[in-house]
């Protein structure tokens, strides 16, 4: 007992430490991150597309600019992660053969699973540096993840 | 900001990324001080709910100790 918080992360970060959250969370929803030709997917008329902004994050700006970009991809599925214009992050999905509300779904999962992890990477992060045990890591049918902790 | 005083508490983080922060075992506002922390570090507080334990002050929690003593 105590008290119980309730908080929605906000993701500031430099690109490389996005660039770990999203590889430790696309695996879950079944994608793999695609470098190259297989970045690429092959358009046709039937190819759906549709944006997430993430409006609770702040890119920092490395020195090497704005232009990076993550893709990753599930069958005929791609998404690419990057810093819009205003340094925010966000997601776009193309598709073939998947309705808008589908696509729309699926990129509200993937931003949902990489806040979780960059979530996850703070707050070990903060705990260690107070040395702060971590007694016990769960994660649950439903994919939220337990930690429990106690000061060493 | 430095660290609050020790305790056990635990973290939920569910797939949507919404973080949910329980203190256990502590008292009064050492209640607030991992609580805020945590704010601090991740972003936007959505909801805070005091729970039963947060109005046991560590003083209370000692007279209580002391008159169990003194019936002994």
């Amino acid at each position: 007992m105590g008290a119980i918080v309730v908080i929605t992360p906000l993701i500031i970060a430099g690109w490389p430490a996005i660039t770990a959250a999203v590889t430790a969370a696309v695996g879950s929803l079944g994608f793999t991150l695609a470098q190259g030709a297989a970045a690429n997917i092959q358009r046709a008329d039937t190819t759906t597309r549709c944006e997430v902004d993430i409006e609770d994050s702040q890119i920092l700006e490395s020195s090497a600019g704005s232009g990076e970009e993550l893709v990753v991809v599930k069958d005929s599925i791609r998404a690419v992660f990057s810093r819009d214009a205003r340094g925010a992050l966000k997601l776009s999905l193309e598709g073939k053969n998947i309705s808008k509300a589908e696509l729309k779904q699926l990129g509200d999962e993937l931003v949902g699973r990489v806040t979780q992890q960059y979530a996850y990477h703070r707050i070990i992060t903060e705990l260690k540096s107070r040395n702060m045990a971590i007694v016990e890591e769960q994660v649950q049918a439903d994919r939220t993840v337990k930690i429990q902790v106690r000061s060493i | 900001m430095a660290s609050p005083a020790p305790k056990n508490f635990e973290i939920s983080i569910d797939p949507s990324g919404k973080v949910s922060f329980h203190s256990k075992g502590a008292k009064g506002s050492a209640c607030h001080d991992w609580a805020d922390l945590m704010v601090e570090i991740l972003g936007r507080q959505e909801s805070r709910l005091l729970t039963g334990e947060f109005y046991e002050s560590a003083e209370e929690h000692a007279k209580r100790t002391l008159d169990n003593k003194t019936r002994r």
